[in-house]
């Protein structure tokens, strides 16, 4: 009965964990740090007395950063989100008139996905290679030309496809040649040559594309988009960094969109400025998680704690550690035989030093009893009634803790705060304890437990201070489960206990 | 100093887990627990087994009751004050007469009035009870302990604790306050634990803080060989005490009065284990042959009286 019980238990609960660890791929240590950085684009647009429509490019849906939360910001504009076969999004903002001036902006928050899924847009193949004549393209016959004569002499010096990209930029950026110059028509930077080099591809019936995005490094009011090529190799796209002419991993750039656009175009109206803002925020996998709003509608095996307000989280990540500080204490006391201070009293005691920390919880611990203990014997020579005499030690104790607060403070030890919050109550009590134990039983035993209480508080302290641990039961409280489980077992547990291999050591039949 | 937990299991050694598991959670009904807890209800049941115990003279509910102290006792001088729910011997008070300053302690000293109504209210106010909770304080009649450990005991109430399973006396040991226990019984506070021979009622051994003795610590008298006076109604009080509570688990503490012989003084519903160590022997082994024993039939008291005093013998 209990062993199905406990195996139920177990079952469930490391079943669901499997499932949200394994499956979902909720974060199972604390803090794999992701940086969060939230982007704003932000396009000014004159007053104009007609019709006028602003389209924007903002970050791909399913890139490498997946948006947690993204907001489209405008005054008195209509707004409409388009999204390219190529994943390339476009909000397009659009007024009948505008009296005055106005701003559009795009504000979005990005974390960096773990895994790069394989069927996100700008994964996949081309639909067509481009033909030979483009009739939308704007660049000339002569360009055109301009473009075979180049390639022709790549090739020759060229051992791949790959090597030839490298080659072309490299000749495109230098710029050193006509034959180059010319269909860069002038422009400098990385945008021109990405493009040129995409183009100069496509006409040898190549796949490329310029990509345009924001490099994640450093932050501020100005950033600049740059561009990069990607070429089809048959498999997937290859990014070739403008700068080096080499492939390279773009993990570390934040895609706007590709092709040749702008990244801001007007209609009826123009554009007075673009500004593109990035911050970076350093936060857990945690956090991350906790912003994710894909869907509203998602099962309860998708819900977490931290879809609860903050105050509630904090005091559940405080709840959720009890049962692990309990468990320590029951097996402390079942297993290991160490006596302590009433049932619970250590793990409280523990629960204390969280909020302090543990050598300045030890060192007001000790504080708090001295003087709590004095005042004990003193009360106790007045034979007050029992309750009134705790009363009488909640105020001593209250008192105690202010004037460590305030010793603490004047010497700077900056202690001072967290010394009120170690919980009165349970001093008093402990207290209390101390001194009935002391007086019924003696110092040897009332030490012994203080002892065992103070070891068990903080084995109690030390487990559920752990990172890993706090983590873990917060993220899947469905651990709780099997903690309940092992709970159940050791309530039968009828083995020796380690005290007891040294008590009865005398009728093991050895001495 | 560490020994093996299969050693222990070999020789038949019962642990406080198992002991807590198997036969008091297995064994003792929870809800028939409050009245071996309560040493007013123990009387009750014991009076119904026609088990004798030390005569109540009154009980202490509330604080002012404690004027009625003198017109509860009847004017008598000598009495105990002890918790209806106390535990270890702890909160109990024996009073042994009068004098202008107050009462006469037995362990010597005097307590005045305002100090005992202070005491009453301490055990009213639940601060020697089991769970904390309020108790009542109990007046009793002050045991005049008979010396039948040949002057062993020199300071405060030597007892007789014998486990009961099942309604079988399964072990039993006297315990003997030491001038280091300060006049408790109990074994961790140094007290000593002598081993009683089931059949004969002689003690066999002793045992001083966990370890094998023959001789008083204090005073180097010889512990074993000793005989216990009326050892068979001793064993059958214990075993009377079976039916009444319904409890397979049981710790019966008697003591010996002067004049009316052996009194039951409490019951215990989850009694410990140092009998084992006072034994030298292991409890389970014991435990076990009383469960095959009484599983094959029902057994009347008369029975289980004779097949306990069996249990001396480890079974070779």
């Amino acid at each position: 009965m209990l062993r199905l019980l406990c195996a139920a238990l177990i079952l469930c609960g490391a079943g669901l964990f499997a499932y949200r660890a394994l499956v979902l791929e909720f974060p199972l240590q604390p803090n794999q740090n992701s940086p969060i950085w939230s982007l704003e684009i932000r396009a000014d647009i004159p007053a104009t007395p007609d019709g006028a429509r602003v389209s924007m490019f903002v970050p791909p849906e399913f890139g490498r950063y997946q948006p947690l939360h993204e907001q489209f910001l405008s005054d008195r504009m209509s707004l409409t989100i388009r999204t390219a076969d190529d994943g390339s999004r476009r909000a397009v903002w659009t007024a009948a008139q505008l009296n005055s001036g106005t701003s559009v902006y795009y504000r979005g928050t990005f974390f960096q996905k773990p895994v790069l899924s394989e069927t996100r847009p700008q994964t996949r193949a081309p639909a067509e290679l481009p033909s030979d004549f483009d009739f939308v393209s704007p660049r000339s016959m002569a360009e055109r030309t301009l473009a075979n004569r180049m390639m022709a002499e790549l090739d020759r010096q060229a051992y791949d496809d790959d090597t030839l990209t490298s080659l072309l930029i490299d000749r495109l950026r230098d710029g050193t040649d006509d034959l180059a110059r010319q269909p860069m028509d002038g422009r400098v930077g990385t945008t021109p040559v990405a493009e040129t080099a995409a183009y100069v591809l496509n006409q040898q019936g190549r796949a490329a594309r310029a990509v345009h995005g924001i490099p994640l490094e450093e932050t501020g009011q100005t950033s600049r988009p740059i561009s990069w090529l990607e070429r089809w190799d048959g498999e997937g796209w290859r990014s070739y960094a403008i700068d080096t002419s080499d492939p390279f991993n773009p993990e570390n750039r934040l895609t706007l969109w590709r092709g040749d656009a702008d990244l801001a175009e007007a209609e009826g109206t123009r554009i007075e400025d673009v500004r593109i803002a990035l911050d970076r925020r350093e936060v857990g996998s945690v956090e991350a998680l906790s912003q994710r709003q894909d869907d509203p509608n998602r099962p309860l095996v998708l819900a977490t704690l931290l879809d609860l307000p903050v105050n509630t989280q904090l005091v559940l990540q405080t709840l959720l550690v009890i049962p692990i500080g309990v468990l320590v204490l029951v097996f402390m006391r079942q297993f290991v035989g160490i006596p302590t201070f009433g049932t619970f009293m250590p793990v409280l005691i523990a629960l204390s030093f969280r909020s302090t920390s543990l050598v300045t919880g030890l060192l007001i611990l000790a504080a708090v009893l001295l003087v709590g203990m004095s005042f004990r014997m003193f009360f106790s020579r007045l034979n007050l009634l029992l309750v009134p005499r705790l009363a009488a030690m909640l105020t001593v104790i209250v008192m105690a803790m202010i004037g460590l607060s305030v010793l603490a403070d004047s010497f700077a030890l900056g202690t001072g705060l967290s010394v009120t919050l170690f919980p009165i109550v349970i001093l008093t009590m402990t207290i209390e304890r101390l001194s009935v134990t002391w007086e019924e039983n003696g110092p040897v035993d009332a030490s012994k437990e203080f002892a065992g209480s103070v070891v068990v508080a903080v084995a109690a302290y030390a487990v559920m201070g752990l990172e890993e641990v706090q983590h873990l039961f917060f993220m899947f409280p469905e651990l709780l489960l099997v903690v309940l489980a092992v709970m159940l077992a050791m309530g039968r547990y009828s083995g020796f206990r380690l005290s007891e291999l040294r008590r009865f050591h005398e009728l093991s039949g050895r001495s | 100093m560490l020994t093996t937990p299969w050693a222990l299991k070999r020789r038949g050694v019962l642990g406080i887990n198992a002991r807590n598991t198997r036969y008091v959670a297995d064994g003792n009904p929870r809800h028939l627990m409050p009245q071996v807890n309560n040493k007013i209800a123990t009387k009750r049941l014991a009076a119904k087994a026609g088990v004798p115990t030390p005569e109540l003279y009154g009980v202490i509910e509330i604080q002012a009751q404690v004027r009625r102290l003198d017109r509860m006792l009847e004017g008598r001088e000598d009495f105990v004050i002890k918790p209806a729910c106390g535990a270890q011997g702890d909160g109990i008070l024996v009073i042994s007469g009068r004098n202008k300053k107050g009462r006469r302690l037995a362990g010597g000293g005097v307590i005045g009035e305002p100090q005992l109504a202070h005491f009453i209210s301490n055990v009213l106010s639940g601060m020697y009870s089991l769970n904390g909770l309020q108790d009542q304080a109990m007046l009793e009649e002050k045991v005049d302990f008979a010396d039948v450990f040949e002057g062993l005991a020199e300071a405060g109430v030597p007892d007789v604790r014998i486990i009961v399973y099942r309604g079988v006396p399964a072990m039993a040991m006297a315990r003997i306050p030491t001038r280091e226990s300060g006049g408790k019984a109990n074994l961790h506070k140094g007290g000593i634990g002598l081993g009683i021979a089931m059949d004969s009622g002689r003690t066999t051994r002793g045992v001083y803080h966990n370890r094998i003795i023959d001789e008083h610590p204090e005073s180097g008298q010889p512990l074993s060989g000793i005989q216990l006076p009326d050892w068979h109604k001793i064993v059958e009080m214990s075993a009377r005490c079976y039916d009444p509570t319904g409890l397979d688990y049981l710790g019966v503490d008697i003591v010996f009065d002067e004049e009316r012989g052996p009194l039951l003084l409490e019951l215990n519903a989850r009694p410990g284990l140092a009998v084992q160590l006072s034994n030298g022997e292991g409890l389970d082994t014991r435990l076990r042959r009383i469960a095959a024993w009484v599983d094959e039939r029902p057994r009347d008291t008369e029975e289980r009286i004779a097949f306990g005093m069996t249990l001396s013998a480890p079974v070779p």
